[in-house]
């Protein structure tokens, strides 16, 4: 209550008020501003992980898609258990469809026309490897997917590993 | 108010500019606290996902292995874990866990499934139940050092 009446006191302040005023003045400053700028970050970390996250579910569930659909791998062409340059062709009756890393993009290829880019443009695919595994004719293709997204200095990533059987490949056994 | 204003020169007062910071700061923390949730939540999701993934391979894999003969899961102990080993030419159930991604545990257990008279699955505990021979629920887990996810189907023996 003194400090509000000395508003109408033209005695002023002491050095010593004045002093704790200028400190608690810089101390709260500062916090906001951090807190502030911190908020920021964490918006933007937010955004860029359900970036990395739905492009990730995408491109996951329609390579997975593919190879359900498909008769076999056509090794010849396909590079496998390659992280930097993994290539991915499939037969599928009388169509191929192609899926591979192109840069820092993952692609999709049908009768060797391009169809699209499986993620947003937003986000980069550094690591893509195909694996395929074979028992008794039946063929298990495993894919690794490693995505990033960044903005400024902040950067997501995000890593998934899921695989699927080759249906025709089981239908066939 | 505003006009009222314009005729005071007195502008604010340190402790009314402290005040204003002060709210500032606290509705940032409340903020930032709120936002800091969102993220761990999101987190969370991611790595679920991760694991949801896996384990669906994996239950990808232990209906290929039904396929192939019934045995294959028809003849393991119930309640008791196993594991999927997948090598070059290997699609089986082993002893060991699987290590994915140098951080990933994969392993699965099956449990008895029981119907009523009409046929529909009920619960071990109703009254009349009976153990259909024939089916199996399977749970698949995926685990790291900080949790663990599963998810659970169940696997019918087509002759």
């Amino acid at each position: 209550m003194n400090l509000l009446l000395n508003k109408n006191n033209n005695a002023g302040f002491t050095l010593v008020e004045g002093l704790v005023y200028i400190f608690m003045f810089v101390i709260l400053s500062t916090g906001a501003l951090t807190l502030l700028f911190s908020l920021s970050d964490l918006f933007v970390q937010y955004e860029l992980k359900q970036d990395v996250l739905s492009s990730g579910t995408t491109a996951m569930e329609r390579m997975l898609l593919e190879i359900r659909e498909s008769d076999e791998v056509t090794l010849s062409g396909s590079i496998i258990a390659s992280s930097t340059a993994g290539v991915l062709i499939l037969e599928n009756g009388t169509s191929t469809v192609r899926i591979e890393k192109n840069g820092n993009k993952l692609e999709i290829y049908k009768e060797g026309v391009f169809e699209s880019v499986l993620h947003t443009s937003t986000v980069e695919v550094p690591e893509l490897t195909f694996y395929h595994y074979v028992k008794d004719e039946v063929e298990l293709v495993r894919i690794h997917i490693k995505l990033q997204s960044s903005s400024g200095s902040l950067t997501e990533e995000l890593d998934i590993t899921s695989g699927a059987v080759i249906r025709g490949s089981y239908a066939a056994n | 108010m505003f006009s009222k204003n314009h005729y005071n020169y007195q502008g604010f007062g340190l402790v009314e500019v402290m005040i204003g910071v002060s709210l500032v700061t606290v509705i940032g923390v409340y903020v930032s606290l709120t936002v800091s949730q969102f993220v761990q939540v999101r987190n969370q999701i991611l790595d679920d996902t991760k694991k949801v993934y896996l384990a669906e391979e994996g239950y990808e894999i232990i209906k290929l292995l039904r396929d192939e003969d019934w045995n294959n899961i028809g003849s393991l102990s119930l309640d008791t874990s196993y594991y999927l080993q997948v090598a070059t030419t290997t699609l089986s159930i082993g002893g060991t866990s699987e290590v994915i991604d140098g951080q990933y545990n994969r392993s699965f257990l099956l449990r008895e499934v029981y119907r009523n008279g009409s046929g529909n699955i009920v619960a071990s505990t109703t009254a009349g139940s009976t153990v259909d021979t024939d089916s199996l629920n399977v749970f698949v887990y995926v685990g790291d050092s900080n949790s663990t996810t599963s998810m659970q189907s169940i696997l019918a023996n087509f002759p």
